[in-house]
């Protein structure tokens, strides 16, 4: 049985020179740190990005899947992604990223797979992306922020992008950047164990009350860390969706969309997992490791074996059928 | 059995009074909506308070809680609070406030108690005002939102509040106020079933790695909506306290405080309040209402009785034992 880990991260070395190059004449500014690193900062962005080498050297962080325990791993950008950028830059960042994606699993085609990056600062330039970057082999989904430069995902401007993505059976994988209510988190690294977890919620509610899980029934979500506060939170929802005006144009209660959303493993408690299992069900739950923040897990197939009262069939299902379900569209020849 | 509902808001007669002659003179505004209820409003903050019968008149007030089989309320003050005025008119809406409730809890004696509100915005009036109203009949409780005008609750300007409260042995009610991300929560009543339990996480955090709950020991606290988004990210703040420079002076992991908080049965969903126990412990449970918001219980003793698995002994800890142990009423 393979194990297919779906949250991880590679700053594939193009990109990196990309930015190198002309970040600076777009709006950043590159850096080194001590370690020789480069690095990234963007007005209104609190954290400065940096591009280790374990999170840039394809043949080692491979090599690394190996002592993980991890088959496979589906590899995405994450902070800062592209949408800072003017969208012109944006696309080349785009498409410097998702080339390199087909070039690594040209090379490694039996571990690794890519999320592709969107400029969805522009999003009739990131539909465009999207068509081309469909048919690049090893593309199996589509990485998106939460918000894009403070536009909630619910806005009707990302639609086109949404039913491109239904259209080509890509799913959706989100992650936090930028999370909001930033002056309240300016101590004890809260920005990153709090504001990225109520992103997803914010990403989540979007979704749900904005009316995007309806327009797209067959449009598949992942939400990283476990669904971050979403999943606690929505017995709270239903109450609002059966009291308050701003909510009474749902449906169905929130608490029947749990099911449209997928969960990877990183909660970092195993007893929250089988807590999550029985509101979700098992069959939405996938690997995460978020290789390779600090955040993340060095063994993420350990973690699963430490949830309480595993079955062999719960343990297969999330080390591996889950992840296969939304891994069908995989590898389309160029 | 005494029921007793920890969550449950109102705004006294000499309060509403106050602001009515005052507010506009202290950068707020009082003015009627069309059902003829007071509404408070501040400049900048698009939630305004409006002040409806139900949580204003103690006959009303009991006989909502004679509906819910409740036979205790501890009433507070939700928003507007009093952090937006100048600290002495912030004294004085916090006195209106304190002895409303005490007159309330002296009339009543079994049915209310009250939960003081203090000038956070000044600690030496705070602590001033703490004094005076701790000894007024039934005040059992400090109320206190989960963010003062911006500052964390680890702030040190606090510290003389939160050393009066272990000292008095009066434990603290938190509770979300003007939750911050509202930019992004504009729509879908984001601000309230997101922004408010996300209040619950930082707040939580805030005492916990600023060292409050160190450094006062004895202090309790208690956390509405079930502890927020607080319990479920437990294991983020735990590996974080491993793994990151911000939190190296963190002697426990983060879950070793689940313990010093409480928490209210606000949650609106069975299962989470089962996991609830499980995480925390039965003992930390006290039943919430949050009355009479419209996103609170009609009928929070049937939701207590929805828990699954719900046995006679967690029933009456829930319902009755801890919130009785919390506010020192045995």
């Amino acid at each position: 049985m393979q194990a297919i880990d779906v949250h991880a991260h590679w700053f594939a070395p193009e990109w990196v020179e990309l930015l190198e190059r002309e970040a600076n004449a777009n709006g950043a500014t590159m850096g080194k740190n001590d370690k020789g690193w480069s690095t990234i900062a963007i007005p209104g962005v609190a954290l400065v990005s940096s591009f280790p080498s374990d999170m840039v050297d394809l043949d080692y962080m491979i090599r690394e899947m190996d002592a993980a325990g991890i088959d496979v791993r589906v590899f995405s950008l994450t902070n800062p992604m592209i949408n800072w950028a003017p969208p012109e830059f944006g696309v080349r960042l785009a498409r410097a990223y998702n080339d390199a994606c087909a070039k690594a699993y040209a090379k490694y085609p039996q571990r690794f797979r890519g999320a592709m990056t969107l400029p969805m600062q522009s999003p009739e330039l990131a539909v465009k992306e999207l068509q081309r970057a469909a048919k690049l082999p090893g593309i199996c989904g589509v990485y998106m922020a939460m918000h894009i430069n403070g536009k909630n995902l619910d806005d009707k401007s990302f639609w086109p992008v949404y039913a491109e993505c239904e259209a080509l059976a890509l799913p959706l994988y989100l992650h936090p950047v930028n999370p909001c209510g930033i002056e309240r988190m300016r101590n004890y690294h809260l920005r990153n164990l709090i504001g990225n977890p109520h992103e997803a919620a914010i990403a989540a509610a979007d979704l749900i009350f904005g009316g995007v899980l309806d327009a797209f029934p067959t449009l598949e979500v992942v939400l990283p860390h476990a669904g971050g506060s979403f999943p606690w939170l929505v017995g709270r929802w239903d109450n609002g969706v059966a009291h308050r005006k701003e909510l009474k144009h749902m449906q169905q209660p929130a608490s029947t969309y749990l099911r449209r959303f997928y969960y990877d493993t990183i909660s970092h408690q195993p007893q929250l997992m089988r807590y999550l299992i029985e509101m979700v069900g098992i069959d939405r739950i996938v690997v995460g490791s978020d290789y390779n923040m600090d955040a993340g897990y060095p063994r993420p197939v350990e973690f699963v074996d430490k949830i309480p009262a595993l079955t062999q069939e719960e343990r297969a299902m999330i080390l591996n059928g889950n992840a296969t379900t939304l891994l069908k569209h995989q590898g389309k020849p160029s | 059995m005494q029921v007793i509902d920890t969550h449950a808001h109102w705004y006294p007669r000499r309060f509403i009074e106050l602001l009515q002659t005052e507010a506009a003179a202290n950068g707020a505004s009082m003015s009627v909506n069309a059902s003829g209820n007071p509404v408070f409003a501040l400049p900048g903050i698009l939630q305004k308070s409006i002040m409806v019968p139900s949580m204003i008149e103690p006959t009303l007030i009991l006989k909502s809680m004679d509906e819910r089989r409740i036979d205790t309320y501890a009433l507070s003050l939700t928003n507007p609070m009093v952090y937006w005025a100048q600290p002495e008119f912030g004294l004085k809406l916090a006195q209106a406030f304190n002895d409303g409730c005490a007159e309330a809890a002296d009339r009543y004696p079994q049915r209310f108690i009250g939960t003081i509100m203090l000038p956070m915005q000044d600690s030496a009036l705070a602590v001033q005002e703490l004094d005076r109203a701790a000894k007024l009949p039934g005040m059992r409780a400090v109320y206190m939102a989960m963010g003062i005008n911006g500052k964390n609750l680890h702030d040190k300007a606090f510290w003389p509040v939160y050393a009066r409260c272990e000292a008095l042995g009066v434990p603290i009610f938190l509770h979300p106020l003007y939750p911050c991300g509202i930019e992004r929560m504009g729509e879908f009543f984001m601000r309230n079933v997101l922004g408010n339990p996300y209040e619950s996480g930082i707040a939580a955090m805030s005492l916990i790695a600023g060292g409050v709950m160190d450094a006062f020991p004895k202090l309790v606290v208690m956390l509405p909506h079930g502890g927020g988004t607080f319990p479920w990210l437990i294991g983020r703040f735990d590996k974080a306290i491993t793994a990151r420079k911000e939190l190296a002076h963190m002697k426990q992991p983060a879950s070793a405080y689940l313990h010093r908080f409480y928490y209210d049965t606000v949650t609106h969903h069975p299962l989470v309040m089962r996991n609830l126990i499980n995480l925390v412990g039965i003992d930390r449970i006290v039943l919430g209402s949050d009355y009479d918001q419209d996103m609170s219980y009609q009928q929070p003793v049937e939701f207590v009785d929805s828990i699954p698995g719900l046995s006679a002994g967690e029933r009456e800890m829930i319902l009755s034992g801890n919130a009785a142990r919390l506010l020192k009423l045995v």
